[in-house]
């Protein structure tokens, strides 16, 4: 069996070229450009946290004292419950993606405890399938000691056309939590002075593009700023509340209802924030 | 029509399914229309970094595919000891709404419930309204779910005494009617028309 991989080694490690990166792509630039870039990294080191886009559910069970889960940890709960092996379990759910979500957890060390988000610098982060937007506070991410950040999403960056995992791109891009916001500034450098400052949120993450951040860690309520959400969606389940009055409301209708107003009772109570964001 | 489930999210009913070559997801309370088309790569995208799990269940209709995803999401929640409640409470709703969503619901009762002549659902909602710990803060919604409450009152009474009227009124053809001769005229031209099977005075 090859060595595993420290991740988070690699990261601490790469701290030094991230540096050189960023100054010979500011090198480059007219000296305006080139300050505002300097700005934009600033202003990422000093905004950006960490968001996880979770189900509505995710949040009720925080607000229960429940704790994040990843998909192995998930594969583990279903053996416990239905006595199948968690193998079976994360097999049938991943089915013909199983093999590129395990060449990657399993190539690195701790892998199976990885939790995986994105930076985030305001915004609902990647709210197509999970629009519940988990902001972490920055107490929890800088007590992480492992951390580290991606250009991108490590399933599609790290893996070449035919499928086959790529340890290079883990090597040579991977950056530690104290050079984030100069991979993130190298990376963006062309686009930061053609867009507005009240847009910068929008090149550090929006949908389909963004920077994973992959940490180990509990994930709680305790760790949790605020939960941001669309107001699209935000209305849309109060749209659906509204309904219950008038009809019997389908039994998956009633579940995310019922799952709305005991996280609508978090915030009430002060237990939970929620920002709803254009 | 075959509708494939490509992947599901059971806890909360939602799926990404392929209707001939678009993929949509569908999710309560299950409105087509108003059912997101995703693109292609969406499916191994929710599998791998949303939580979804792969499907491969096929329908011959909508409907099929809808209760199927409300039953995964009663599975769901019980394999993991947590039932869907029978009915969740306007109270409990209401409750927890904060004033700009309270005001916004009593802008729909005026704006469509009452006119719709959903009278039971307005006096349902108004009466829960004026019922719940909201108002502690919001007198000023009170006095307006009250002032809705009497207006949906009265609009009731006057749409009683209108289907009233109408009941005790032969009002089939009533312009008809009016005009002597025009029924009588209507009748012979339907009787014709019946006999030769068409609406036109041809020998064909």
């Amino acid at each position: 069996m090859d060595a595993m991989l420290d991740l988070f080694e690699i990261a601490r490690g790469n701290a030094n070229a991230v540096q050189a990166a960023f100054t010979s792509a500011v090198a480059t630039m007219s000296p305006d450009q080139a300050a505002l870039v300097h700005e934009f990294a600033a202003w990422v080191e000093e905004k950006a946290l960490v968001s996880i886009n979770v189900k509505l559910f995710v949040i009720v069970d925080f607000l229960n004292g429940g704790r994040y889960q990843n998909i192995h940890e998930w594969a583990q709960e279903q053996s416990r419950l239905s006595g199948r092996s968690a193998e079976d379990a994360l097999r049938e759910r991943l089915h013909k993606f199983y093999d590129k979500r395990v060449a990657f957890d399993r190539a690195f060390k701790g892998g199976e405890q990885f939790r995986y988000g994105a930076l985030n610098a305001g915004g609902a982060g990647l709210p197509e399938y999970d629009p519940w937007c988990i902001i972490l506070t920055r107490d929890f991410i800088t007590s992480l000691p492992d951390i580290a950040y991606l250009p991108g999403d490590s399933l599609t960056i790290c893996f070449s056309a035919d499928g086959a995992f790529d340890v290079s791109v883990v090597e040579g891009r991977t950056a530690p939590h104290t050079h984030r916001h100069l991979m993130v500034a190298k990376e963006r450098a062309s686009e930061v002075p053609l867009t507005d400052k009240r847009d910068w949120a929008g090149i550090v993450a929006s949908p389909g593009r963004y920077f994973e951040v992959i940490f180990i860690g509990d994930v709680s309520l305790n760790a949790v700023e605020c939960v941001r959400v669309l107001k699209t969606e935000y209305d849309r389940m109060w749209d659906m509340a509204f309904a219950s009055f008038g009809r019997k409301l389908g039994v998956a209708e009633r579940a995310l209802v019922h799952d709305f107003v005991q996280m609508r009772r978090g915030v009430v109570d002060g237990r939970i924030q929620v920002e709803v964001v254009a | 029509m075959t509708l494939k489930l490509e992947a599901i999210s059971p806890a909360e009913g939602i799926g990404i399914i392929r209707s001939d070559q678009t993929l949509r997801l569908v999710r309560p309370p299950y409105v087509l229309h108003g059912a997101p088309v995703l693109p292609e790569d969406s499916v191994q995208d929710a599998i791998l970094r949303h939580g979804f799990s792969a499907a491969q269940e096929q329908f011959d209709n909508w409907k099929d595919a809808i209760v199927f995803l409300n039953q995964q999401a009663v599975a769901a929640r019980r394999s993991l000891g947590k039932e869907i409640p029978d009915a969740i409470s306007g109270k409990d709703i209401l409750n927890v709404a904060p004033s700009e969503v309270l005001s916004s619901f009593l802008d729909r009762v005026e704006r469509e419930i009452i006119p719709q002549r959903l009278f039971d659902n307005a006096e349902d909602f108004l009466l829960a309204f004026l019922a719940s710990r909201a108002l502690g803060h919001q007198p000023e919604l009170g006095a307006r779910a009250a002032a809705l409450l009497q207006r949906n009152k009265e609009a009731r009474k006057k749409s009683e005494a209108g289907i009233s009227e109408l009941a005790n009124r032969d009002i089939r053809f009533p312009s008809l009617e009016q005009k002597q001769g025009d029924f009588a005229l209507s009748v012979r031209l339907t009787k014709l028309i019946r006999e030769r099977g068409c609406v036109f005075a041809t020998g064909f």
